[in-house]
């Protein structure tokens, strides 16, 4: 069964951000190498509780690849979360998100278009889980993703069919260890740098998954469910569907074990 | 061996150009299609602008909102004249022209470059010409392994193409099947893309594409498409305007003053 909505106070609905990159072969390296560090720059806001990177999977092999479905642009899936909505805000309009964006600013004038933006980034809302984990990222667990762009005319069939038995199908899989769902946050200030963070897919699902990636995405049971999702395809402007491994995870913690050295670097300035 | 013109052989090459490129690589394109044309085999040129729409309520389908922006073919009176093009001076002058806009675009479908050599299979509707005039189109290309290839092929030019030429408006439908036994070398490794099946349907320039698709024959037809989706690695579907189509006569026209601006 699905959590009641009203427990807000479970971590695995925690407020996350995301964002994601098409970042050129060239540049991968470069970008991955300083995850960790814009992470626990991050880490030091009161407000951002984890932070987790996810390399985004292609396989375009005729008989063992994914499913197109599974294979379209945009191979970094960037994960913050916060302890509330309010601290959500709070963090991306505080001096240390600035810099952070400064930081990156170089790399991100880089990277091409995706889905037709220069910048993708969302601000979600959690709104229901399955077999909830008390964590807000299942450690380094694969995760699949599927993102949606609803209208409203569309919004209560759609989370009817979202929350409802197709959620719960995920979660019978053998393979899934957690099911969420989302609503992306549109009541932000109409400002910089809120608006970085208005990209199209207004909701979320988010599977937090065991074992290969690749053999779960081609298995009977993803099939069947991804067969009942497509139908959306046809119907909405914009569906995407990644599925992703873990490359960089980072909490609290971490980020107070790289704290002095980072001070050291940047000459106390953060 | 040259073919009637409704069954002739292409090149179609996809770009994803960035906004601020495209007014330049737009302006280029006619007198790059007439250059080609100077080929005794090239008979037509094309460029569409793709369409991407995602506003919630009038947009397109997702299934329609992917990457790339422009969509060329270059049509050839037949199979061997297109190959002897593609090996000649006048293309590899085309690339080394055209090196650092390619080289300035991202990548597209996992590929740096992507290009495919294309023969037809089916033609339904047949016009005798190249081109019936600039039109709107939907193309979707598959990318389809051996294991499935018979199984696709019958449902692609049995079922599906036909019942896109019993849609109302519907200029022209054609399939086509990729041609990879090329010479394993420069310039034709260009041209091995994903995407090894197409069907290419016409469209009067006047269609509303975006009311098109949505209209209930229509969306019932792709829904009948969507299950390779789920099977193959690859499946990409286009619709979009012509802005430059280009002839022999146009590549006449312009000849003399080409020659002036080389020399």
């Amino acid at each position: 069964m699905a959590n009641d909505p009203a427990d807000s106070d479970l971590p695995d609905l925690s407020p996350l951000l995301i964002c994601r990159l098409e970042c050129p072969a060239a540049m991968t390296a470069d970008v991955d190498g300083w995850m960790p560090k814009h992470f626990d720059d991050a880490l030091d806001e009161p407000p951002v509780t984890q932070a987790s990177g996810y390399r985004v999977l292609q396989d375009f092999s005729s008989e063992m690849g994914l499913p197109w479905i599974l294979n379209g642009h945009g191979n970094r899936f960037v994960a913050y979360a916060t302890h509330s909505p309010e601290g959500m805000i709070e963090w991306l309009g505080g001096e240390m998100a600035e810099d952070s964006i400064s930081d990156g600013a170089e790399r991100e004038a880089r990277y091409p278009l995706l889905d037709a933006e220069p910048f993708t980034g969302n601000i979600y809302l959690g709104r229901r889980v399955i077999h909830p984990v008390q964590a807000e990222f299942a450690a380094d667990a694969p995760i699949l993703v599927e993102r949606f762009e609803v209208s409203r005319s569309d919004e209560s069939e759609f989370t009817a069919w979202l929350e409802g038995d197709y959620m719960a199908r995920w979660a019978d899989l053998p393979q899934v260890t957690r099911v969420r769902t989302f609503k992306q946050l549109l009541d932000v200030p109409d400002q910089f740098p809120y608006t970085r963070y208005m990209s199209k897919g207004n909701f979320m699902l988010w599977v937090d998954l065991l074992g290969d990636p690749i053999e779960f995405a081609r298995s009977p049971g993803a099939h069947a469910l991804f067969s009942n999702s497509i139908q959306w395809d046809v119907r909405l402007p914009y569906v995407r569907r990644e599925i992703a491994e873990n490359f960089v995870l980072r909490t609290k913690n971490d980020a107070l074990k790289t704290y002095a050295t980072r001070r050291t670097t940047t000459g106390g300035s953060s | 061996m040259k073919n009637v013109a409704d069954e002739r052989p292409i090149l179609v090459c996809r770009l994803e150009c960035p906004p601020q490129m495209q007014e330049g690589v737009d302006e280029w394109m006619p007198k790059h299609f007439d250059d080609s044309l100077d080929h005794d085999a090239v008979t037509s040129a094309v460029s569409y602008r793709i369409q991407q729409d995602f506003s919630p309520a009038d947009g397109l389908p997702w299934l329609f909102n992917g990457h790339g922006n422009r969509f060329i073919v270059y049509v050839a009176d037949g199979i061997d004249g297109l190959l002897d093009w593609i090996d000649s001076p006048i293309l590899r002058e085309a690339i080394d022209d055209g090196v650092d806009r390619e080289t300035a675009y991202p990548f597209l479908d996992g590929d740096q470059f992507t290009g495919n050599i294309y023969e037809v299979s089916s033609a339904l509707s047949p016009i005798g010409e190249d081109f019936p005039g600039e039109t709107r189109f939907i193309a979707e290309r598959f990318e389809v392994g051996d294991s499935d290839i018979e199984a696709f092929d019958e449902w692609l030019e049995r079922e599906y193409a036909p019942a896109w030429a019993q849609i109302d408006s519907v200029i022209r439908v054609r399939t086509y099947r990729q041609r990879r036994d090329l010479p394993e070398r420069f310039p034709f490794l260009r041209y091995m893309s994903k995407g090894n099946r197409m069907v290419f349907i016409e469209l009067p320039m006047e269609t509303d594409l975006p009311q098109f698709v949505k209209q209930d024959e229509v969306r019932q037809l792709l829904e009948t498409s969507l299950p390779w989706d789920l099977r193959l690695p690859y499946v990409r579907r286009e619709l979009g305007e012509c802005i430059a189509l280009r002839d022999k006569e146009d590549a006449a026209a312009t000849y003399d003053e080409r020659r002036k601006t080389t020399d």
